[in-house]
């Protein structure tokens, strides 16, 4: 009876062990730090023709930590940035623009540690990475600048289209990587 | 102690399976696109059409285009369009008795792109051959779908009248002599009408 008491105890502190000893603690957040509200208004036929940039627009901050139960970081994994829309077009009341109308392009917003960059992307019903790589840091380390062109591309101009209002909503989302 | 080994190890592989899940969070912005409709006609130049009929050669002939007898107009829009024109009263009236009459189709005109248009007939419009002019709105100018939007040096287009020529296009055979008409000066307004598509 011991014996089988005694084996029992062995297998419940192996179990504790091999689970403490894998985990980890990460803690991701994104915040919007301007633009969070992106309006675009074709009025003239210069804009219609060539399209319409916002520069640095919004600007994300990225907060990373990555630790072990003992506290120390393990520098093993990173965060990427995705976006995508939450509907299959940009939609009006009475007709919808593509997609691909709009792109958007991170860069480094002035962040205290490097990431990787991907340029510019048009925009799709499913997640695509703007970022990657992106260290272990608070939110001053890790500031992305998010660039909106839209109507540019010459495949998806607002030439030709119906007067109308369009909306989208573009999903941003920071996820750790290995 | 081979079950006790054998759990450690079954252990050991469920413990690795449970490393932990990839962190992640989401931000959303609304974007919004605003299409303001580009429409915009603009009369650059013979806005006012004057024709003076004092020989009988002008009589016998009618008068025919020049430069002095032409409208240049042009045309901005973000979407397909198409261009009418008409007269705005039945027949032409007399300024000094307005019981004195002219027919409309004593006046024709041909609608032609201008010399510095950037556009061409046909790949971006149709334009309209010689026609007499009528109060009924008669396209002379039809866009084509996906290739008439555009801007001001595109879209520069003449309109070229001309005077009891008889030049086809339901103008009046008659010429002015014999239609013997009362002395006056005849007028009358023309509606050019931009229409997107």
């Amino acid at each position: 009876m011991i014996k089988n008491t005694l084996k029992i105890n062995i297998l419940f502190i192996l179990i504790s062990i091999s689970n403490i000893s894998i985990c980890q603690n990460q803690t991701i957040r994104l915040s919007v730090r301007t633009g969070g509200n992106v309006d675009f208004i074709f009025n003239s036929y210069k804009k219609f023709d060539q399209g319409i940039v916002y520069t640095d627009y919004t600007k994300l901050a990225v907060y990373y930590i990555d630790t072990n139960n003992a506290g120390n970081h393990t520098a093993l994994t990173h965060w990427k940035l995705d976006f995508k829309a939450n509907s299959a077009n940009i939609e009006g009341s009475s007709s919808n623009l593509d997609l691909r109308t709009l792109e958007l392009t991170a860069t480094d917003g002035g962040g205290t540690l490097p990431a990787t960059y991907l340029g510019k992307k048009g925009l799709s019903a499913v997640d695509v990475t703007l970022v990657n790589a992106g260290p272990e840091g608070d939110y001053n380390d890790n500031l992305i600048n998010i660039t909106y062109d839209c109507g540019t591309n010459a495949t998806y101009k607002v030439l030709n289209k119906k007067s109308d209002y369009f909306i989208v909503d573009i999903i941003f989302t920071v996820i750790s990587t290995p | 102690m081979k079950k006790i080994t054998l759990s450690i190890i079954a252990l050991f592989f469920a413990g690795q399976m449970s490393f932990a899940q990839a962190v992640s969070e989401h931000a959303i912005i609304p974007v919004s696109v605003t299409l303001n409709s580009i429409l915009r006609l603009n009369v650059v130049t013979g806005g006012n059409i004057e024709f003076v009929v004092n020989t009988i050669a002008q009589y016998t002939n009618g008068i025919a285009n020049s430069s002095q007898y032409t409208t240049n107009f042009t045309v901005a829009s973000s979407t397909d369009f198409d261009v009418t024109l008409m007269a705005e009263d039945a027949t032409l009236f007399g300024s000094d008795n307005s019981a004195h009459t002219m027919l409309l189709n004593n006046i024709g005109y041909i609608t032609v792109a201008n010399a510095a248009a950037g556009g061409n007939d046909p790949a971006n419009w149709a334009l309209q051959a010689i026609t007499s002019l009528t109060n009924t709105a008669a396209p002379i100018i039809s866009g084509v779908v996906g290739a008439s939007a555009g801007d001001v040096v595109k879209n520069n287009f003449d309109v070229q009248w001309e005077l009891g020529t008889n030049g086809g296009g339901g103008m009046n055979a008659a010429n002015l002599l014999t239609q013997s008409i009362e002395a006056d000066r005849y007028v009358t307004n023309v509606f050019i009408d931009l229409v997107a598509k």
